[in-house]
């Protein structure tokens, strides 16, 4: 299930919140929160299970043995060898399952092409959302060993793991970031307010917004390549860099929305990255909360930046090859990864005294067409279909640099994509706003109101709805 | 920042109710405020996670201490869990439509809950298809976004152009010369097999070639007289292959040749080129002995369900020869249904005037006329034919009209079925360059 579908929006969620807030016991706080626990576990089984009625399995049987590694871990906290031991066995239990599921076709696939063999093989169906679910168990088990968490109760864990709001397409909440709040938890009128905001906010980014945008990207990519002009070419690329942009920071903040109407607090997963002036700068503004998994459970175990330099720069392109993968089973994801990973290097190594330079609309630009050509390979099915497109983008493939398609392409997404520019460079975030507290409430709640009424025209009359961070 | 802001939270619990309030509005609601725009996007939880609970906390909370906000946050919460109440229940209360006329197909229906289906996810697929088509208020919905997106200068819906002085075009179908060289050569071995035939063979451009000045600005379409003289190319030499381009590009200036709303071609358009077909059979027409008579003003067409913001309505004519009342009877495949007449007056009450030239289509469409003679006449066609089947009355003592897109069996029986001596094909450009039955009927003949 979809947030932004009919089925979510008035019969999930009217169900789920009726359900959650409905007090069972009002006189025991402790009792009330374990029964919004149980609730939220309940309806979020049911939500997963809406998309993959079978995979639900998979994922249950994933929270029992990961509460049960947890468990294990601090029973024998006394005996440091033994609680690696688990620790490791846990961990890798994760990563060959997440392995089996996402990537057996593309390891068999790569085996095939590389030796000239023909291996036959079926590769499983990917089970939606397991490589978020798999990293929010392992920051769990890893944060167990560290001695910082522990639950001894399986359901908040199971909660925390299948938790709807984030379950599908992230943010990838820690476990310590929200332990306390699976105990108890703050909700107040003000917040579920708050929430409802967000998640509009959310919607339109991906209804309004990423939808329409990715409608242009589609024609523009289905055209034949050789014979696109650079210009359209490059209006293409701005397309889909928009697009993916609302789409999963859209998710987020839908995600973020949702959790805060059931008084949860999420980590920020996007600060708008397109106003970022370097490659690193993008990093820490791009999916932060995968930047953090990542750099908490690989970049600093593997000694970060405290060793020596060959070392770092190891550590930098390992772990940027496997945020590739983590995106996808591909060869360009890893090839996308990996470009980050050099260019971080480039910047921290070669470019450390040079950028601050450099005036700041020309790193801003620089690391535009930096990330632009990054969401290239991204975007396309396969190495050569980007080799392709980078071609037509740089007038190589024999192409004109303007033409009378460019022209139509302006002249009729033109106004969207302005319009959606400067709301993802947040110029619209810093206008400057009456001073009048309760002139802004209404406005905002108003606003919003129809911005949810819009949503909910373009979703009834639109079945092109699918969120591309599906695939993850 | 997370952790800090938490703190406080739970710190506010602690106190009572009122001095929460008091507390927590202004701060939380400074936040809400912050929230008012479009892509403000990130500024929300930027705030909420950083600067807000740190930094602003303390001053904010001394200058409004007024739980004034409380009544708005209620008021609001209350007015979005009624929308949402309302439309959900609104939609389960409302009958379920059956059909949906503008989309011309039959709306989802409550799908039957089966453990199969639950369990290989085709119910909840079916219930979601099942909640969005039978929505409240989906038309109106479906006609303010066609609105608001032409409002921000698109001009493609759901594969319709959106062209100049109120015309609507059909997206042109790609030209694949290889596919197309397999149709040719069905045909081809079709005619070459038949030397005592005549072979007539019309494509007919479409309206985004014809009115190609109407469409939108700056689009490039193929040029599809092009496409056509390559495809006749591909065939053989007794084929007679019928130029429809011209015809239809001379008679544009006096009449409107292709419907506005429709991706048809009007009644004066395909007697433009009713008149060359004529030519390659040898027959001369005069266009005095013909009738027009406008039958409707305010026909709809399916190029208008794709783009429902467009406000476009177009006139139908008829034309049929003069005085061929009674001359001729038709019997149309599937119902078995018989006629003295080819034209379907009841399907002006509907939506789809355009079917009132031989309503719906169907297989198989057989005229049997008056004239005396042997001129039998095989039209293999898509539906631009139906239009103009009603002029080729006086000229042939049987037509059988067949539409192999509907067709279960190969052409092989109805051959047999009648001497024909002439066949005549008619399709339009789009159409039959995306044509994948025509080879399979033909091609059972030669087996």
């Amino acid at each position: 299930m979809v947030f932004s579908s009919a089925a979510f929006l008035f019969l999930f969620l009217p169900v789920t919140l009726i359900l959650y807030f409905i007090r069972l016991f009002p006189s025991n706080q402790a009792r009330e929160t374990a029964k919004k626990n149980f609730v939220l576990l309940a309806m979020s089984l049911v939500f997963y299970a809406w998309g993959e009625p079978f995979y639900v399995l998979l994922m249950a049987l994933s929270i029992v043995f990961n509460y049960f590694i947890g468990f294990d871990i601090e029973y024998h906290r006394e005996k440091p060898k033994k609680m690696k031991c688990i620790l490791v066995f846990g961990i890798a239990f994760n990563l060959i399952s997440l392995g089996f599921f996402k990537y057996s076709g593309f390891v068999v696939d790569s085996i095939n092409s590389f030796f000239s063999l023909d291996i036959q093989f079926t590769a499983p169906g990917l089970p939606v959302g397991i490589s978020f679910y798999t990293f929010q168990i392992l920051s769990y088990i890893v944060d167990v060993y560290r001695g910082t968490v522990a639950q001894k109760r399986l359901v908040p864990f199971a909660a925390y793991v299948t938790m709807f709001p984030q379950l599908i397409a992230g943010p990838i909440v820690q476990y310590g970031d929200i332990e306390k709040q699976l105990n108890e938890r703050y909700i107040s009128r003000e917040k579920f307010a708050a929430g409802i905001i967000i998640f509009i906010k959310g919607m339109g980014k991906k209804v309004l917004f990423a939808n329409t945008v990715g409608a242009f990207y589609t024609q523009i990519s289905e055209l034949e390549i050789t014979s696109v002009s650079a210009a359209t070419a490059w209006i293409g690329i701005i397309c889909y860099t928009l697009q993916i942009y609302f789409d999963f920071s859209g998710y987020s903040d839908m995600a973020t929305g949702l959790g805060k109407m059931l008084g949860f607090d999420f980590i920020q997963n996007f600060n708008f990255p397109y106003t970022a002036k370097s490659i690193t700068d993008f990093w820490r503004r791009w999916h932060i909360s995968l930047s953090n998994w990542f750099r908490d459970y690989v970049y600093i175990p593997l000694g970060g930046n405290r060793v020596g330099a060959v070392r770092h720069i190891l550590n930098i392109l390992v772990v940027w090859a496997l945020t590739g993968m983590w995106h996808g089973a591909a060869w360009n994801f890893i090839a996308w990864g990996s470009l980050y990973g050099v260019l971080l290097i480039v910047e921290k190594y070669l470019l450390k005294n040079i950028l601050p330079k450099i005036p700041s609309v020309f790193r801003w630009a620089g690391t535009m067409v930096v990330v632009m050509i990054g969401w290239v390979l991204f975007s396309k099915e396969s190495f050569s279909e980007a080799v392709d497109y980078i071609k037509a983008m740089l007038c190589l493939s024999g192409n004109a640099f303007f033409d009378s398609s460019a022209m139509y392409y302006i002249s009729t997404a033109g106004l969207s994509i302005v319009i959606m520019s400067l709301s993802a460079l947040g110029y619209f975030a810093k206008m400057p706003r009456i001073k009048n507290y309760r002139f802004n409430v209404i406005t905002t709640a108003v606003g919003y109101t129809l911005v949810f009424l819009l949503c909910v025209i373009y979703l009834i009359s639109e079945t092109y709805n699918p969120f591309l961070y599906f695939r993850f | 920042m997370e952790k800090e802001n938490f703190n406080d939270e739970l710190k506010d619990e602690i106190l009572t109710d009122a001095e929460a309030t008091e507390l927590v509005v202004p701060e939380k609601s400074e936040e809400t405020v912050a929230v008012e725009d479009e892509g403000q996007s990130d500024a929300v939880a930027e705030k909420i996670d950083e600067t807000d609970a740190a930094d602003k906390e303390a001053p904010v909370s001394e200058k409004k201490p007024k739980p004034k906000g409380r009544v708005i946050f209620t008021l609001f919460i209350t007015f979005f869990c009624l929308l949402i109440g309302f439309l959900s229940v609104y939609g389960f209360v409302t009958p379920d439509r059956e059909f949906s006329e503008n989309e011309s197909r039959l709306l989802a229906k409550m799908p039957e809950f089966t453990l199969n289906g639950v369990l290989d996810g085709t119910f909840m697929k079916s219930f979601e298809t099942y909640l969005t088509d039978q929505f409240p208020f989906r038309d109106e919905a479906i006609l303010l976004k066609s609105i608001m997106e032409r409002a921000l200068g698109k001009r493609e819906e759901n594969g319709a152009y959106i062209g100049k002085d109120g015309f609507l075009f059909e997206k042109q179908t790609a030209f694949d010369g290889e596919r197309m060289k397999v149709i040719a050569d069905s045909i081809n071995r079709f005619a070459q097999g038949k030397e005592a035939l005549n072979t007539v063979f019309v494509l007919v451009p479409n309206s985004s070639f014809v009115y190609s000045e109407k469409l939108p600005d700056y689009l490039e379409t193929e040029n599809q007289k092009e496409q056509i003289d390559e495809f006749y190319a591909m065939l053989c030499e007794a084929i007679v292959k019928t130029d429809a381009v011209t015809p239809l590009l001379e008679a544009k200036a006096a009449h409107q040749v292709f419907y506005k709303s429709d991706h048809h071609w009007t009644t004066r358009g395909a007697f433009a080129v009713f008149e060359k077909i004529m030519e390659s059979f040898g027959e001369e027409i005069a266009e005095e002995e013909f009738e027009f008579h406008t039958v409707s003003n305010d026909f709809e067409g399916t190029l208008k369900s794709k783009s429902p913001a467009q406000n476009t309505a177009d006139s139908v004519e008829v034309c049929f020869p003069k005085n061929s009342q009674g001359t001729y009877f038709a019997e149309f495949s599937g119902e078995g249904n018989k006629k003295e007449s080819l034209f379907f007056k009841e399907k002006l009450r509907e939506k789809n005037h355009y079917e009132v030239f031989l309503g719906s289509n169907v297989a198989k469409v057989s005229v049997s006329t008056v004239l005396e003679g042997d001129r039998k006449l095989l039209v293999i066609k898509d539906s631009f034919a139906n239009c103009l089947i009603p002029m080729l009355t006086p000229y042939f003592s049987k037509i059988v009209v067949i539409d192999p897109r509907y067709m279960t069996e190969g052409i092989d029986g109805i051959m047999n079925e009648d001497a024909f001596t002439d066949v005549l094909f008619l399709y339009n450009a789009n159409t039959f360059f995306s044509d994948s039955v025509l080879t399979d009927v033909l091609g059972r003949n030669l087996i």
